[in-house]
């Protein structure tokens, strides 16, 4: 059974020069245990589609459309009732460790109150559950960190404190926003170690968020790739990168360093993301795509449809032939 | 962290030292230069005769050169007068009719008695007209300002906004003057000027209320702008958005993790004002005729008392400094970014 249930999201900015729809039409579901990863450039509304689920939008946004965590509709929900599920049965790991803690405040004493907010402990059973905490994240002498402020700690440490803190009270739903974006290239692989390690402890339903192909390759069951407010291609991992279907995904892929080792430049795809203002009409990927047709540049926008493998599904004009043929060449590449 | 205040203490001396210095060039040989004052001849009475202005100056040891004088007024500051000063100028008088007339900042010309004293006569009234002003425009300006940074644009910011374009271009003296003529004239609410000291609180509070009050609007003004715009940017903090996430009420994460850091600048500004409407509010004082440090000063520069002008002068400088100093021992516990570094 799905732990949440995401259907037909549509994500509205009212902004001085009209609204921008940041999310439009995203359906996606996760089962608890189970790690989607969501990928996509600056801007796709990754965020603003996790900032929807959790409902800390600013009050210019408006989400339309179905949240439902377990059985219940998030949607409609008073802010209260929202607050009573956050940091409780869900709960959120955001970008930047550096400026996500508040500095003012002992790390002790943000664990703790993230420990009562939702549950009517002691102080003194607190204070060892939130050490605990910081214990199973792999932060070395807890009971002194406790006293530290945040700008004693590094920024992977921070890190941790926020793993730490998002999984006090058992979520289960995990929210992981770029969690190792703003950290060095060897911390970001000890904070992925944790998240792999912590996954089968924590059993909760993981949503990550990363514009990093090779973080979905570490950690994820299944992606969800996002295109200018929209899933143009959902599959497993291993489907995803067997099979690639949409040519943002190959965009994607061929963009990976490492890949060509022959040359020396990067692929990049050309062009930049379209303005959520006034977006193009049919497929929002069609004035970037060298695959691109007449029937793309038209609406409507093609549908998410299956590709007869499992559950994997593209939203492309391509026909499979096309598709299969060029997801192969790339794919074979890779093994190349 | 004791390194850190013992910085702060020898930095603050030295600045003290450096204003002692100004305070004696100006109203020692600039005065003397400029507009040919002696303090002598102006000690000395009505058309004096030359003999009776050397004998004066004699008696205030202004016939020593500049930098013996200048030595001998830092060290009466620091230790009180001297025997030497003593003997000279109150001869035969008891120690205690002596200290009337002898302080560390010299000796009134226009009144027979120390700077010290007179300082410490009128200094009450500048504190309490300050202590409350200041509590009345943090009760005022805080939540509105809050509550204008929460509701951005809303109708309450916009009145709030008008307030403060108020509340900032008024000058005190007319606003002063309007509210005593309607609420002190007109309506006979408050009385029209005076002071009561606090050994009857309810006297002392009726007194001040409306000169608080007046003071208090002005500040308020600039201290809701800075609330706002301090609430403001630290509301799109992203650990508000982590208080948030953790299921924080609003109500906690606005105080709790908004405003425990958006205070920090506006503690300072508190510090930096209290230590200086401390040396005195002269305007209000004035319209009010409350006799504070602001009133004795206007008193003293219009007789040419050069000696209080200069002690006031200087004792408003040290308020400031030690006000500085405060604040930073404030700050640092507050914020341990600044005790940490």
């Amino acid at each position: 059974m799905a732990l949440l249930t995401v259907e037909n999201l549509r994500t509205t900015f009212r902004t001085d020069d009209g609204p921008v729809g940041a999310v439009d039409g995203v359906s996606l579901s996760v089962d608890a245990g189970k790690v989607l990863g969501i990928v996509g450039e600056s801007g796709c509304g990754k965020s603003a589609m996790s900032l929807s689920i959790m409902g800390l939008l600013p009050k210019t946004a408006t989400v339309e459309g179905s949240i439902r965590l377990g059985e219940r509709e998030l949607i409609g929900l008073s802010g209260s009732e929202l607050r009573r599920l956050r940091g409780d049965d869900m709960a959120m790991i955001f970008q930047d460790p550096m400026t996500s803690l508040n500095p003012v405040m002992r790390i002790g004493e943000q664990l703790i109150e993230a420990v009562r907010l939702h549950q009517k402990v002691s102080k003194v059973e607190a204070r060892q559950r939130a050490v605990a905490g910081l214990a199973a994240v792999g932060i070395p002498s807890p009971e002194d960190r406790m006293r530290s402020y945040p700008l004693e700690l590094s920024g992977g440490m921070r890190q941790r404190v926020m793993i730490a803190m998002a999984l006090l009270n058992r979520p289960r739903l995990l929210i992981a926003d770029e969690p190792t974006t703003a950290l060095d290239v060897t911390t970001q692989a000890q904070i992925l170690e944790l998240m792999r390690d912590l996954r089968s402890e924590v059993d909760a339903a993981i949503v990550l968020i990363t514009h990093d192909l090779g973080v979905v390759a570490e950690l994820c069951d299944e992606v969800a790739v996002m295109y200018a407010g929209r899933i143009v291609e959902r599959a497993t991992v291993d489907e995803l990168f067997a099979h690639p279907q949409h040519p943002y995904t190959w965009g994607l892929l061929a963009s990976l360093p490492g890949r060509n080792l022959a040359s020396e430049r990067l692929h990049q795809i050309p062009g930049t993301p379209p303005s959520l203002l006034r977006p193009p009409a049919g497929c929002r990927f069609a004035p970037r795509c060298p695959f691109a047709m007449d029937v793309c540049r038209a609406d409507p926008a093609p549908a998410l449809t299956s590709t007869g493998r499992g559950s994997a599904a593209v939203a492309c004009h391509l026909t499979q032939d096309v598709r299969d043929r060029e997801g192969a060449r790339l794919s074979g590449e890779e093994q190349a | 962290m004791i390194r850190f205040l013992i910085r702060r203490i020898l930095g603050g001396i030295f600045v003290v030292l450096v204003v002692t210095l100004a305070v004696f060039v100006l109203f020692g040989p600039v005065l003397r230069w400029h507009s040919n004052i002696s303090p002598a001849r102006l000690y000395a009475g009505k058309n004096p005769s030359p003999e009776q202005i050397e004998r004066v100056s004699a008696l205030l040891g202004l016939d020593k050169p500049y930098y013996v004088q200048y030595g001998y007024t830092l060290k009466r500051l620091v230790l009180g007068p001297s025997q030497e000063e003593r003997d000279r100028v109150c001869p035969g008088s008891t120690a205690a009719e002596c200290d009337q007339l002898l302080g560390r900042f010299g000796s009134s010309f226009a009144k027979q008695r120390s700077v010290d004293s007179l300082i410490w006569d009128h200094f009450p009234v500048t504190l309490s007209l300050t202590f409350l002003a200041a509590l009345m425009w943090l009760l005022i300006s805080i939540p509105i300002g809050i509550i204008s940074a929460i509701r951005p644009r809303s109708i309450f910011d916009r009145t709030s906004i008008v307030f403060v374009l108020i509340g900032q271009s008024l000058p005190v003296y007319y606003f002063g003057l309007l509210a005593l003529y309607f609420f002190a004239y007109r309506l006979g609410w408050f009385p029209l000027s005076g002071y009561e000291p606090l050994s009857n609180p309810g006297q002392w509070l009726y007194h001040l209320l409306l000169p608080a009050f007046v003071l208090a609007l002005q500040f308020a003004a600039i201290y809701v702008r800075i609330t706002r715009s301090q609430m403001l940017d630290t509301l799109s903090e992203d650990y508000v958005r982590t208080a948030r996430a953790k299921g924080a009420g609003e109500t906690r994460v606005i105080i709790r993790h908004a405003f425990r850091n958006a205070m920090l600048p506006i503690v300072t500004m508190f510090g930096l004002d209290l230590g200086l409407l401390l040396g005195g509010a002269i305007l209000i004082e004035v319209t009010f005729g409350l006799q504070g440090l602001g009133w004795l000063a206007v008193q003293a520069a219009q007789r040419l008392d050069v000696p209080t002008t200069a002690g006031i002068v200087l004792f408003s400088a040290i308020l400031i400094v030690v006000a500085n100093i405060v604040v930073d021992l404030v700050n640092a516990t507050l914020d341990p970014r600044i005790r940490l570094e």
